[in-house]
């Protein structure tokens, strides 16, 4: 069965994913994008962070060209959605939801009860204190395990899907030529000038198997891994130029570039197009062409490495 | 921070993907930050790496699982009021409403921030004012606002100090206050255009010393200040500089005042009886005073977003102290270089509490001690006046370090935070000659 279309939820111009099997299709397909979220299970930390998903521009336009996905505008589906509940199905909904919880709960109460059963045949059992306590843990283990985390009620977890039933169908219906055109632009308004070539150099690195994130943390427009950030140490640190015959990329820079990316064990990439007539000014209205253009034109890159002498 | 061995270059824990294993002994039990995982230089094909990968991968799937929610006990709910913007809590409960939300008599108000950082972490249930649950998706939708194109870098950037534990709350321009500091700037404009023309004068005919810059400045804005209208034809009329330098002249020759800084004459004409003296007429790099722009561009895309505090016990959201940071959220998509004028912006909308300049002797640092354990007070006079002045020193190094005023830069891109900060620092208010060494030259 192919892979369903993963809906990209675009809020102005930024575009997050937020749910999980949507994460785990994207990287799959090699878009790790970058998690910004607090982690519910360990919130006071910042290296490890959950959902939602943040992507690259980047990302997302590959991900459209590709067809792997298609925009949502995050607003109006919930609006929409909104509307269209009714009174008897909000009751419905908060109704399924107390059936839930009240069946937890029973189910805790019966739990514990047999639990208690067990200490106090224990305790008429003649046995030393630390066996006792040894034994009292292994039934805390059999009889209360699963809800150790007994009283987290799950009230926001994934209830999206929960009682929004329709969430899918609504989303779907956003996916037309038109609606998706006119999201497009949304995503590409107020970004800068280079994005035409920025992205022609994503692709190219893509098509060659790297996985790319964001590059400010090492000074570039992007780091490139050789495979999932999660076991690789990234390999470059990449920049784009618009045409790399005529831009002056500048001998200062070429030097700390390289400095830079040499010390941190990286090597510095900038690569542009070949073609010069293909002069794409990265306004929202051009970038139509770069779809059907940029498989033709030629990305070259040039690597940089610092050569210290001694 | 942490010295990597392998790269000898500083990097944050925070700047590379961290391998997910690593979470589940943090979050069962003690809550140390692991270190940097070993990672792999390429792919090389065997399952051994690949198992590994999956086994991260899954790490990281079950983290993300992880449930939202909070025990019963502490049950907080908010109905999102969509038309207002903000969320209402009926019944606040726990240690977060310390620093976060408004309250009013009844309710606690809690911003669109506020509310998604809450629900992230699991706190509080939030509900539409229909009585559904939001989605963290429904909630993020929510904060879309269209004037306010970098919304999502700003929660972002909140939610990252705030899982550092400081306290954080939107920084509000205070309404009243820049009107009344208009009023006292054109008073003083008017006092300190008199002052300047006077102290220029002075200096050119009692001191020698030519600070043209303070001159030109004592100028400027004589003319363009029209309360001083009234003297330029008198200061302007040749007549007036003629019989002027005239008796300049015959007074100089009189050796009554001096030649000016740069004549060969000058030190053979003038007198000084202090380094000080000599210190302070060798200022002759033109400067302006720090506070005197008071320049507001209301357009500028660098404003203040965040008033940030270290967390302390005795915080009081109704009457918070002032800030001890201040950040400015910009993005790097859409946000150009800063200009001076947008600088002098974010530094003359920041809190500033002036710093003493005095040289009191509260705070010198009692920390001598002897080889017997015991504190060693100052005794004699010589030796507090020292403490004193290192005291004061130390003050100024301070300054001069870290600036008049700060504002931090939180710079995003796709996510990823950086923070930069720009200090303000004035070199011509500080008096870097020593005292010491001056009143020993008397």
């Amino acid at each position: 069965m192919p892979a369903k279309c993963v809906p990209i939820s675009l809020l102005n111009n930024t575009p997050l994913v937020f749910d999980l099997s949507h994460v785990k299709q994207l990287r799959e397909l090699g878009v790790c994008g970058v998690l910004g979220g607090t982690l519910p299970t360990a919130p006071q930390q910042n290296v490890f962070l959950g959902l939602p998903l943040q992507l690259m521009v980047e990302d997302a336009m590959w991900l459209l060209e590709q067809k792997h996905a298609y925009l949502v505008p995050g607003r109006r589906l919930y609006d929409c959605l909104a509307a269209t509940l009714l009174r008897q199905d909000i009751l419905a909904i908060q109704a399924a939801k107390q059936e839930m919880t009240d069946e937890k709960t029973r189910e805790r109460q019966e739990a514990s009860r047999k639990f208690k059963i067990k200490v106090v045949e224990l305790n008429t059992l003649k046995i030393s204190k630390s066996e006792l306590c040894n034994r009292i843990k292994q039934l805390e283990a059999e009889y209360l395990g699963e809800f150790k985390t007994e009283d987290l009620d799950e009230i926001i977890q994934d209830n999206s899907a929960f009682y929004f039933n329709n969430y899918q169908s609504f989303a779907e219906s956003f996916n037309t030529p038109e609606m998706q055109h006119s999201l497009y632009l949304q995503l590409l308004a107020n970004r800068g000038t280079d994005l035409v070539s920025s992205y022609q150099i994503y692709r190219h690195l893509r098509d060659q198997g790297y996985y790319l994130a964001p590059g400010l943390r090492f000074g570039g427009k992007f780091v490139a891994y050789p495979g999932d950030p999660l076991r690789y140490h990234a390999h470059l640190i990449v920049d784009s130029v618009q045409n790399y015959a005529e831009s002056d990329i500048g001998m200062m820079s070429l030097v700390t570039n390289g400095r830079l990316a040499t010390g941190v064990k990286k090597c510095w990439v900038i690569g542009g197009t070949k073609n010069a007539e293909n002069k794409a000014k990265g306004e929202a209205g051009d970038l139509k062409t770069v779809e059907s253009n940029a498989t033709e034109q030629d990305v070259v890159c040039f690597s940089v490495e610092w050569a210290g002498f001694g | 921070m942490s010295q990597t061995t392998e790269s000898s270059v500083l990097l944050d824990i925070e700047d590379e993907v961290q391998d997910w294993r690593a979470l589940s002994s943090l979050s069962k039990s003690d809550q140390v930050i692991p270190k940097r995982g070993e990672k792999d230089f390429e792919p090389d094909g065997t399952d051994f790496q690949s198992n590994i990968l999956e086994e991260s991968r899954t790490a990281m799937y079950d983290a993300l699982r992880g449930a939202r929610g909070h025990s019963s006990k502490q049950h907080v709910q908010a109905v999102f009021h969509q038309s207002l913007g903000l969320a209402c809590v009926e019944q606040p409960k726990g240690p977060f409403f310390k620093s976060m939300g408004k309250s009013d008599k009844l309710n606690v108000w809690l911003t669109p921030e506020e509310v998604i950082y809450l629900a992230e972490r699991g706190s509080i249930s939030v509900l539409t004012e229909l009585g559904l649950e939001m989605s963290l998706e429904h909630l993020y939708s929510c904060i879309y606002n269209e004037d306010n194109a970098n919304v999502i870098e700003q929660y972002q950037v909140y939610a990252h100090l705030k899982r550092h534990g400081y306290i954080v709350m939107r920084h509000e321009e205070k309404a009243e206050g820049t009107p009344r500091k208009h009023a006292k700037q054109v008073e003083q404009s008017a006092l300190a255009v008199i002052s300047n023309v006077w102290k220029s004068l002075c200096l050119i005919l009692f001191h020698g010393k030519p600070n043209w810059g303070a001159v030109g400045i004592g100028m400027v804005k004589a003319l363009t200040n029209p309360a001083t209208a009234l003297f330029t034809p008198i200061t302007q009329t040749s007549y007036f500089q003629r019989a002027s330098k005239a008796v300049v002249h015959y007074l100089r020759q009189l050796k009554l005042i001096p030649y000016p800084l740069l004549h060969p004459q000058h030190y053979l004409s003038s007198r000084y009886t202090s380094f000080k003296q000599i210190l302070i007429s060798l200022r002759i790099v033109p400067h302006y005073d720090l506070f005197e722009s008071h320049e507001v561009r209301e357009k500028s895309p660098y404003q203040i977003t965040y008033n940030v505090w270290k967390p302390v016990p005795s915080f009081k959201k109704s009457d918070p102290p002032t800030p001890d940071f201040q950040v400015c959220v910009v993005n790097t998509d859409t946000t150009k270089f800063p200009s001076l004028a947008e600088i002098q912006t974010l530094f003359n909308t920041s809190d500033y509490v002036p710093q003493s300049t005095d040289t009191s002797h509260r705070g010198i640092p009692n920390n001598k001690v002897d080889k017997n354990g015991t504190l060693k007070k100052p005794t004699t006079p010589a030796q507090k006046a020292t403490l004193a002045r290192i005291a004061r020193l130390r003050k100024m190094d301070k300054r001069l370090k870290f600036g008049y005023r700060n504002v931090i830069l939180a710079i995003t891109n796709c996510g990823v935070i950086n923070y930069v900060r720009l200090s303000e620092v004035d070199f011509s208010r500080e008096e870097v000659y020593e005292e010491s060494v001056l009143r020993r030259g008397k």
